[in-house]
């Protein structure tokens, strides 16, 4: 099973839209082809917005997180972060974002900032269809 | 122990059903006083409701908006650039 390596940014555009990436990733989960796997640093990410003091938002990213696997920062994680930090010019969040799906050989990482992370050497890019 | 086949389990399997003993745990089946098969049933995991899922992610519509995390993309470039000055 393919492992699928989920940026914040796949999660806020599917809550401020309702449509996009989510949806389809959802439906291949459903037929158990992928696991999603969220950095513990995007959960950091994603909860460190104001939005997130609203209960009922909350509730709605809680949810949305139901299917997915969150994976804590191991130490060789945060070693290869901070060389991707390092040497790519990524930001410290991206590079452990990167490590995660860089650790974690078949994982791609699936994100709509491409541009940041198609430079990093050594992470593949979940790319799709459509 | 007696091992049987699948056939003859069926066949049988009515005749020893008062012989079947559930105490919350372990199902053990009994012939007279000698026990004659003991196993611990496992629960199924439940199925995940993508159904349901799907239905409760269609009610976000409406309710984040493009504001939504901006401050959350501005702290992050706000630490990023704490971490340039180390």
């Amino acid at each position: 099973m393919k492992k699928i390596i989920i940026d914040s940014s796949i999660i806020i555009e599917f809550l401020r839209t309702g449509k996009g990436l989510w949806l389809r990733l959802v439906e291949e989960k459903e037929k158990n082809t992928i696991e999603l796997i969220v950095p513990a640093v995007v959960v950091a990410e994603l909860w460190s917005g104001k939005s997130v003091n609203d209960s009922k938002k909350e509730r709605y990213l809680k949810r949305m997180l139901e299917i997915t696997i969150v994976k804590e920062l191991s130490e060789n994680e945060a070693k290869m972060a901070g060389k991707i930090r390092r040497n790519f010019g990524v930001s410290l969040a991206d590079a452990m974002v990167a490590s995660c799906a860089m650790i974690n050989k078949k994982a791609e990482l699936v994100t709509l900032n491409v541009k940041d992370f198609v430079k990093i050497k050594g992470v593949k890019i979940f790319k799709t269809n459509d | 122990m007696q091992l049987i086949n699948a056939t003859e389990a069926r066949k049988n399997f009515f005749s020893i059903l008062d012989e079947v003993y559930f105490d919350g745990k372990e199902v053990m089946i009994k012939k007279g006083n000698r026990v004659k098969v003991k196993f611990t049933p496992v629960t199924a995991e439940k199925a995940f409701d993508y159904t349901k899922y799907r239905n409760d992610l269609k009610k976000v519509d409406g309710i984040f908006d493009e504001h939504d995390f901006s401050d959350m993309q501005k702290a992050k470039m706000s630490m990023d650039k704490n971490v340039k000055n180390w």
